[in-house]
């Protein structure tokens, strides 16, 4: 990106998030057209409005449940970009009493249009976020990092951001993404969309190499022949037939996960390489490892290119299972390189890819019938890249749904027609994919497909050319890829995705005509500000990383309060929202330095009741908690204080350097009374100080020493140290006796950031003489049960 | 006011912020009544089921390509061993199932099983026009009433209505759960953990002692409440006040989590699981199993259960006779359990799909979708309601108007939708003119279904 465009997309997102951390309502931008010609009030535009377009787009241009909004919509760049749109495409549909709306038409419904929806509305719509306040900058970043790469800022980064403002922001979390951890979150919002990792080896035993056809990749199980196993009977070979083992299970388990993970796979190389998220649908490569390569015999696109490999000593293995301890494979199953597959298949040669629509594990998730003949898979590709549900179109349909008259209802019945012009032609551009996403051109297999009864390949009233030197009859999904690619609907899909996986929320739905116009206000500013954050995408080449910054920093994700006197209608703003065991995971170990075993990865159904999806029966995140979900969260909270707090003691203290992340300002001699029941001043000065940092490093919150909350920690552990203090000296009150030893498990003899290994014995802390410890266990305890920690 | 209803009410209207925190817990007694909701996802075929045709070539002249030569179905109607001579219930024989004698004797004798001993509690529902033939939308239409987006599931309307602060108030393993937030899911699977989470501090990290009188972690308890409180009365966003007060009031409840695995073993001492008729589907009988553990226990108010194996676009009779039949061994579990727990007279168990299937064979030997479907409800032991069909689809499989009182055919009458059917269900459990039912009103006229 040249200087002069970051210049101006950064200074575009300033003044999405406002100077006076208040939203200003600004529009304006380098990538948004400071000047929009909303044009002037167009009579005729309005009658022909009414007449066409109303009924489907709503008297208010809100949409209905038959048609998208047309406030902030993709082509509302200006009037004539609209009317060409308009002269294209619409009225959809092949109602007789409606005649295509070009020439005149589409320019004076355009400028009606224009003016009406985009003018004014926008403009009071924007402005009127004037009462969202924002977050302070910095901790807009502390949320973001631990969000977005699963660790606190650092201090350089806090100076930066402090010192440089929303400029500083952005190179900072430029920077941040690109992480490694920051793709493991982007991985997550995608599979949300494209849930595929069902097919991941935790949710099912080979559950990606299982779709791929043996005919067409006889090496799909390459490690079967590779590391054979060997007649245990010959003792000499017992070595290396627990090495073949190993290696054989490893190097299926990183195969099977790298063909189901492709399609988010080739989403972070875009992203990474900052390229443009359009390849998602166009990319005429997918994305391989060393194992999955070897799975489909594909060709780097680079043939320089070499797979990366762990330093020696270094065995890639352990991290999926520690059985793996004898493998000796040495490739890294997280780099993953551009390739194609080339090879002579059983009824084609090589596959001609088009991005995440032609990877066998998106067919697959989104399978078809020989009836069903590719719809569901055009309505998922309506619903992922052209934000449009097309079941919504379903509202009108006539009480009989049933018609056995016609002899092609889809194609002669208006009832049906009417969703089936919209959803069938992107059907029949996957005829060449069967129902277990194998490419098989469905002029080698009659059974497989039929022309008949269905409207040819296209998409937005566009045929898909079948002859003549452009046809496209081989190729059309990469023809389809390209066409969604090109189509305005895709920027907004993009951001709608982005959106859910930042803000945590749904889009507002189109408020109907006679909604309460405090519901259309916070409708159209949403729109409005996603168009504006979509548009900035668009105009750096569609660089999702722009897009993230400016969702980043739009008032959706800063609020911090809200004048509802100004936003009335203010349910949805905000960012804050319940922590999916995943997230949770990442912040318990940006903050802590380890996780929570009851929440890893191979722990699904742990997951699952804490809300988490499997990506096939369960894809519906919880996001409001049960008492179930309660009861972990406390349980989560007792057992990372009990493991973490003892732990954090034995880390490094000295003026010169800090390496506690819990503890900095404290010992565990520090007591805040003395022997005789004298308060120690300074000691508890220490104590608060280490509160108040604890506040701030968990809790994102930022307090002054005498603050109310402050004080109230501070008596939590107060009262648990007195407690301490009471039964120590007369334990014998107690029945169990307490101790001046802690808990087992509480105790620090294992390296929690380091799989638990043995901490040497100088290190180990296993006696609490004070109860010290123990009170900060109480503080620690507390902390990760409040809201601000379970939520983010 | 009871204090439940009073905290229900809050609940709803997000105010339980006032509930002051010197006030005892919101005691989350037994509800006097729980819901189940069996989903056969993928669109279940009731010609298969509860309202078979036959074999008599229904629509060999309309659709000339159909295999089985335009049946409905593959079997003759047997009036001597599938039906019901005093209700007039009737079941599908059994086709043969994979050219496979034992197979097919499973089948035959799951839905023996389920019509003969649940005869005298089972309301069919014949003739419901769902209106969609897509999967999502026919999932919203049976199991909300509506096909429209935002209206809840009946399970998570009848467990708000009766305590939405259960810990597990409303437990979905899947199926059409939509709450409109008035009540949270809980996804519960595993019940040896969840026995873990019934005291957060079962293992003593933080000292008690052993009459719980001297109890470090109620102190941080308390600590913890009364923050919740200071957070709630000083937060500025809309959104986070109201999830604040949400967990406000989960926390607030009673947990009584430990009575669940309790509980759970009692029943699978008198049902195990993997050892009950045909020891078909264990992941349903385990679903069944927590789920009447739990509302024994006191801590849930409703369940949705949901099972596949039904959208048998190829082989049809091969693949949805298993599955109906499973899902009949899975309810008579459930049933078992219910029974075993001693709660069987206070749950209402509806079963139910997606929609139904075409009333002829593809040319994959499959059946595609059909808007026309059924709905199975079972009644409380002891209500005395059951042994009844209601509605009708004509020969043909396709829904007509019914008169509603009687449910036979009658050109004056309507046709019967998932709005009556969720309609007649809400009178039944007694929740149709509560403060949040009204809120998600089904504008439509009744049908006598349970009468």
């Amino acid at each position: 990106m040249n200087t002069f465009r970051l210049l101006a997309i950064i200074c575009f997102l300033s003044a999405l998030a406002g100077c006076q951390q208040e939203y200003g309502g600004d529009v304006g931008g380098a990538s948004v057209p400071v000047n929009l010609d909303f044009g002037n009030y167009n009579a005729e535009g309005a009658r022909l409005y009414g007449e066409q377009c109303a009924g489907c787009h709503g008297v208010e241009g809100t949409g209905t449940e038959i048609g998208t909004p047309l406030v902030a919509c993709a082509t509302c760049s200006s009037i004539s970009a609209l009317a060409e749109e308009i002269a294209i495409t619409m009225p959809i549909g092949k109602n007789a009493e409606v005649t295509d709306c070009d020439g005149a038409c589409a320019t004076n419904v355009s400028e009606y249009i224009m003016y009406a929806f985009n003018g004014l509305s926008l403009y009071q719509a924007t402005t009127s976020l004037g009462g969202v306040s924002a977050l302070p900058l910095t901790d807009t970043l502390r949320n973001a990092t631990v969000q977005l790469a699963g660790r606190l800022p650092t201090d350089a980064e806090i100076t930066q951001v402090t010192n440089e403002g929303e400029a500083g922001f952005s190179t900072v979390m430029a920077r941040v993404m690109n992480e490694d951890e920051f793709y493991v979150r982007l991985s997550e919002i995608f599979n949300d969309v494209f849930l595929t990792d069902k097919y991941l080896r935790v949710n099912q035993f080979n559950g990606a190499l299982n779709l791929l056809d043996g005919d067409d990749y006889p090496n799909r199980t390459w490690y079967d022949a590779a590391y054979p196993s060997l007649d245990r009977e010959i003792a000499e070979n017992i070595p290396q037939d627990d090495i073949n083992d190993d290696n054989r299970g490893c190097a299926n388990v990183y195969a099977n996960d790298a063909v189901a993970r492709e399609g988010l796979e080739l989403i972070n190389y875009i992203v990474r390489n900052n390229r443009p998220i359009t390849e998602l649908v166009t990319a005429d490569y997918t994305m391989v490892n060393w194992y999955s390569q070897k799975v489909y015999d594909a060709e780097l696109i680079n043939p320089e290119d070499s797979f990366r490999e762990l330093p020696e000593g270094g065995n890639p293995c352990l991290a999926y299972s520690s059985y793996y301890s004898d493998a000796t494979l040495t490739h890294d199953q997280y780099d993953f390189k551009p390739a194609r597959i080339t090879r002579s298949l059983e009824y084609t040669t090589g596959v001609p890819h088009s991005g995440i629509l032609t990877s066998a594990m998106f067919l697959n998730r989104f399978p078809t019938t020989n009836t069903n003949r590719n719809r569901h898979r055009s309505y998922m590709v309506y619903d992922m890249f052209l934000d449009t549900d097309i079941l919504e179109i379903e509202g009108s349909r006539p009480e009989d749904a049933i018609d056995t008259s016609s002899a092609n209802p889809t194609l002669d019945n208006p009832a049906c027609y009417t969703c089936h012009t919209v959803m069938d032609p992107v059907a029949s551009a996957f005829q060449h994919w069967n129902g277990q996403g194998r490419r098989i051109p469905s002029t080698l297999d009659a059974s497989s497909w039929s022309s008949n009864g269905i409207e040819s390949a296209g998409i937005a009233g566009k045929k898909l050319p079948t002859s003549g030197g452009t046809s496209q009859f081989e190729n059309m999904l990469q023809w389809l890829g390209q066409e969604i690619a090109q189509d305005p609907r895709y920027m907004r899909a993009i951001t709608r995705h982005l959106y859910k996986g930042i803000i945590g929320q749904d889009l507002l739905n189109a408020p109907g005509d006679n909604a309460d116009p405090d519901v259309v206000t916070a409708y159209n500013a949403q729109r409005g500000i996603l168009s504006n954050i979509g548009q900035a995408m668009v105009a750096d080449n569609w660089n999702v990383k722009t897009a993230v910054t400016g969702l980043l920093l739009s008032p959706y994700y800063r609020a911090n309060t809200v004048d509802t006197n100004k936003v009335v209608e203010a349910s949805h703003i905000g960012s804050t929202r319940l922590l999916s065991p995943e997230m949770l995971q990442r912040k318990l170990t940006a903050t802590l330095g380890f996780d929570w075993y009851e929440l890893r990865a191979n722990d699904q159904d742990n997951r699952i009741m804490f809300g988490g999806i499997d990506s096939d029966s369960v894809t519906d995140r919880i996001n409001e908690p049960s008492g179930l979900m309660v009861a972990m969260q406390e349980r989560m909270a007792v057992e990372m204080a009990c493991r973490a707090t003892a732990y954090d003691f034995t880390k490094t203290r000295t003026p010169t350097l800090n390496e506690r992340r819990l503890f900095k300002h404290v010992s565990p001699d520090i007591q805040p009374e003395d022997a005789d029941g004298f308060e120690l001043t300074s000691n508890v000065e220490a104590i608060k100080k280490n509160i108040q940092y604890l506040h701030s490093t968990l809790l994102s919150e930022n307090l002054p020493l005498n603050h109310a909350e402050i004080e109230a920690t501070y008596q939590l552990f107060f009262s648990t140290w007195k407690l301490g203090q009471t039964m120590l000296s007369n334990p014998d009150d107690y029945d169990p006796e307490p101790s001046t030893y802690l808990e087992y498990t509480c105790r620090a003899r294992w390296d929690r950031e380091n799989n638990d290994q043995g901490l040497d014995s100088e290190l180990r802390i296993d006696r609490d003489e004070n109860y010290v410890i123990r009170s900060w266990m109480s503080v620690i305890t507390y902390l990760l049960s409040d809201y601000r920690y379970i939520y983010e | 006011m009871k204090r439940r209803d009073f905290i229900q009410l809050l609940a709803a209207t997000g105010m339980t912020a006032s509930l002051p925190l010197t006030a005892s817990k919101a005691h989350a007694a037994a509800p006097d009544h729980f819901l189940v909701m069996v989903n056969a996802g993928g669109g279940w075929d009731p010609t298969s089921l509860c309202d078979p045709k036959g074999n008599l070539g229904q629509y060999l002249s309309e659709r000339p390509d159909a295999r089985n030569g335009g049946s409905i179905n593959s079997v003759a109607i047997n009036t001597e061993t599938k039906r019901n001579p005093v209700s007039g219930m009737l079941w599908s024989d059994t086709p043969r199932i994979n050219n496979n004698d034992a197979t097919t004797a499973r089948v035959d004798n799951q839905y023996q099983n389920f019509f003969t001993a649940y005869h005298d509690k089972l309301t069919v529902i014949n003739g419901v026009d769902n209106g969609t033939n897509n999967h999502n939308t026919g999932n919203r239409a049976t199991w909300s009433g509506s096909l429209e987006m935002g209206y809840p599931s009946l399970a998570a309307l009848f467990a708000a209505s009766k305590n939405p602060s259960l810990p597990m108030a409303y437990i979905s393993n899947g199926g059409y759960d939509f709450t409109a937030s008035l009540v949270s899911r809980a996804r519960a699977s595993s019940a040896g953990f969840i026995d873990r989470l019934a005291d957060p501090n079962s293992e003593r990290y933080h000292y008690r002692n052993s009459d719980q009188s001297t109890d470090v972690y109620s102190q941080i308890k308390q600590a913890q409440a009364e923050r919740i409180a200071r957070q709630q009365g000083g937060e500025a966003l809309p959104l986070r006040r109201q999830q604040l007060n949400q967990l406000f009031t989960v926390r607030q409840a009673d947990n009584d989590l430990a009575k669940l695995s309790e509980e759970k073993t009692l029943i699978e001492a008198v049902v195990p699981t993997n050892d009950h008729m045909n020891n078909r589907d264990q992941g349903f009988k385990r679903q069944a199993s927590l789920v009447a553990a739990a509302f024994k226990a006191g801590i849930a108010a409703s369940a949705n259960i949901s099972t596949g194996g039904f959208d048998t676009h190829g082989n049809h009779d091969n693949s949805q006779y298993q599955s109906l039949g499973d899902l009949l061994e899975g309810v008579a579990y459930l049933q078992e359990a219910l029974e075993a727990a001693g709660i069987a007279d206070k749950t209402t168990v509806v079963i139910g799909s997606d929609f139904g299937r075409t009333p002829y064979y593809n040319s994959g030997n499959g059946k595609d979708h059909w808007p026309v479907t059924s709905v199975m409800v079972m009644h409380p032991t002891g209500s005395g309601k059951g042994g009844k069909v209601f509605g009708a689809s004509n020969e043909k499989f396709r829904a007509q108007t019914l008169n509603r009182s009687t449910g036979q055919p009658d050109a004056n009458g309507q046709l019967l939708t998932p709005a009556h059917v969720n309609l007649a269900l809400r009178k039944e459990l007694g929740i149709d003119s509560n403060t949040i039912a009204v809120r998600f009103p089904l504008l439509v006229d009744d049908f006598d279904i349970f009468s």
